[in-house]
């Protein structure tokens, strides 16, 4: 990994979107390199490796995705996608192809911001989790098996506590649908979304202050979900 | 050179031909008249057989047989009837002994008309209901063509709103980031970053304002809310105007006009056709690489004007060529274009396949200025 000054490589089409996002990450203390098409994305990755890739799905001469797969051949760079909100399957085909995580266009900077920070550190701690992962009033202790809120034990089955696992381990990263069908039920469910929803449900309704209004798993609409990390500790109530 | 080439909506289904009393008259009398001639023919045939080698009554009943179950199978149970009884009354009268008389006092003969008869009949619907099969089942090849149109037109305007999404979203996304940041507590911004972020903001919402813009025009000109106020204008005179209003946009890329030495008045409207050409302008300095010269051509025919931005630069990527090609004009289409790396500035394209529709509304207009992008001309090497 990088010294202190991590580097981004924002491959993206239009000059405007580049050059927001130069100004924005460089004041945040990002190395920034951009380039307007997919062949010199590859290119300039191949030159000098970066820490991390905002890759826009819409560009002019390869498609996105085709950048992504390449990409992916020889290189485990976290990548984010940037797309457009109409195009769900692009985002599912975009994350099953390796991307970490996606942004819809418009999006706000906060977002990218937290997005990056989020596939710096998976980036990061790479093969070893945390034994234990804190997330607002929940503990969830990987060597134990145990989930607590507020200190009180959570009686989880079996399968709601791989799900947690799933979910919890990539704390602030997108998992879709098939993503945790795959890691739950195994390979041969994977279409079965249903089962997935009905699981999600009861463990809202278990680790949730409010299940109505998710505070811990959060619906990414059409995509799958994704495990909110809080300040440890703070109020089951915000 | 390419031409503005009108054109309709794909044909979704071809009409049944159905042919007037007359048709079908003459049609009937058609078929019963090649059931006659197919009766003579068998009879030649008999009676050349009779005359060389074969005299064998039964073998000339046969004869005559083929040639019944032909015209049944060829044209139809109707005529066949007639053949079988032509055919049924040629060999009585020709070929059985007593020859040329007709007695009917031998039962073999009602049975001989019975077969006959009853030859024509089968062999009629057999060759009638394969006929109907065939029928069907162009009917389902037609059929499969249909939904093949629609899907089609249905993956075109996928395209279209996608391109259109990816248009309005650019500028959308420059200005709510632009903004985010100007309002972000953890940065403190020096006097030159926020310039440069209101910039950005300025700029974008601008280009916003003249997607949008583009857009509503093109609603309106599709609900008929438009009507082109023509009026006698110079051609030069209109583009001239264009280039002057739009000279900001035109600094870095060096315009070359080529417009026919006749100087005549066309009628036009003034506004659409303006905003028209400044579509074309724009396209053509938006996605080529700065400096590109630009060619604005105009040559007049005997009811057409047409004027040609072409902008030498990479043109449309062959992938998306087709979806230019076939964007759903009302009107006309746009055959080539050296325009835009992505599918078009589309509300610019809309904007114009939609006024050339205005035009197209007035057949009887002595001209129409129809606008498009100029034609691909690969060969003259790019930027």
């Amino acid at each position: 990994m990088s010294e202190n000054t991590p580097a981004v490589l924002v491959i993206d089409d239009e000059r405007a979107i580049r050059r927001l996002l130069q100004t924005s990450l460089e004041a945040r203390g990002y190395r920034v390199r951009s380039v307007a098409t997919g062949e010199a994305g590859l290119l300039a990755l191949a030159d000098q490796p970066a820490d991390m890739v905002i890759l826009d799905l819409g560009l002019p001469d390869l498609d996105g995705l085709t950048v992504l797969q390449r990409l992916r051949e020889w290189s485990q760079v976290p990548v984010i996608v940037l797309s457009v909100r109409s195009d769900e399957q692009q985002k599912i085909d975009a994350l099953d192809l390796g991307a970490d995580d996606y942004l819809t266009k418009p999006f706000s900077t906060g977002e990218l911001l937290a997005r990056l920070r989020v596939a710096q550190r998976h980036a990061a701690r790479g093969m070893a989790p945390a034994a234990i992962i804190c997330t607002g009033n929940l503990v969830i202790d990987l060597a134990r098996r145990t989930v607590r809120r507020n200190g009180q034990l959570l009686r989880l089955t079996p399968t709601e506590y791989t799900l947690l696992r799933v979910l919890a381990s990539n704390m602030g990263r997108v998992l879709t649908h098939s993503m945790l069908l795959r890691e739950v039920w195994g390979p041969g469910a994977q279409q079965d979304t249903k089962l997935l929803r009905g699981f999600i449900a009861q463990l809202r309704q278990k680790i949730e202050p409010t299940p109505t209004h998710p505070h811990y798993i959060i619906t990414e609409l059409g995509v799958g979900y994704r495990f909110i990390e809080h300040p440890p500790g703070a109020a089951d109530y915000p | 050179m390419m031409r503005l080439k009108w054109f309709t909506q794909p044909v979704l289904r071809t009409p049944w031909r159905h042919p007037g009393p007359h048709g079908r008259m003459r049609t009937v009398l058609l078929r019963y008249g090649l059931a006659m001639l197919l009766v003579v023919l068998t009879s030649s045939v008999g009676l050349l057989l009779r005359l060389t080698v074969i005299g064998h009554v039964a073998t000339i009943q046969l004869i005559y047989l083929l040639g019944v179950l032909l015209v049944a199978v060829l044209v139809g149970t109707g005529p066949a009837f007639l053949a079988a009884l032509l055919s049924f009354l040629y060999a009585s009268y020709f070929v059985l002994e007593p020859r040329y008389t007709f007695s009917m006092a031998d039962p073999e003969q009602a049975i001989r008309l019975v077969v006959f008869l009853t030859v024509a009949l089968l062999a009629g619907e057999l060759a009638a209901r394969a006929r109907r099969q065939v029928a069907h089942a162009e009917h389902l090849a037609r059929e499969v063509a249909t939904a093949h149109a629609l899907v089609e037109s249905d993956q075109l305007k996928a395209v279209i709103l996608s391109s259109m999404s990816h248009d309005l979203r650019i500028p959308l996304t420059a200005i709510q980031g632009a903004v985010d940041e100007l309002t972000a507590t953890d940065i403190e911004w020096s006097p030159q970053h926020r310039q440069q972020l209101l910039g950005t903001i300025q700029k974008q919402t601008r280009r916003l304002d003249y997607l949008v813009t583009n857009l509503l025009d093109r609603s309106r000109i599709h609900a008929g809310a438009v009507q082109p106020r023509t009026d006698w204008y110079a051609l030069e005179g209109g583009i001239l105007h264009t280039l002057d209003t739009q000279h900001a946009l035109l600094t870095r890329h060096p315009v070359t006009l080529d417009l026919p030495p006749d100087r005549s008045l066309i009628p036009l409207d003034f506004v659409l056709t303006g905003q028209v050409r400044v579509n074309l302008l724009h396209n053509g300095v938006t996605y080529v690489p700065p400096a590109t010269p630009l060619t604005i051509c105009a040559w007049l025919t005997v009811d057409t004007v047409t004027v040609t931005v072409a902008d030498y630069g990479p043109g449309i990527p062959a992938t998306e060529r087709q979806y230019l090609r076939a964007i759903p004009a009302p009107g006309c289409r746009y055959r080539h274009s050296r325009q835009r790396g992505r599918v078009g500035n589309l509300p610019g394209l809309y904007s114009r396949a939609g006024w050339a529709h205005l035009g197209r509304g007035h057949p009887r207009r002595r001209s129409q200025l129809l606008l498009y992008p100029a034609p691909d001309t690969g060969d003259r090497g790019g930027a």
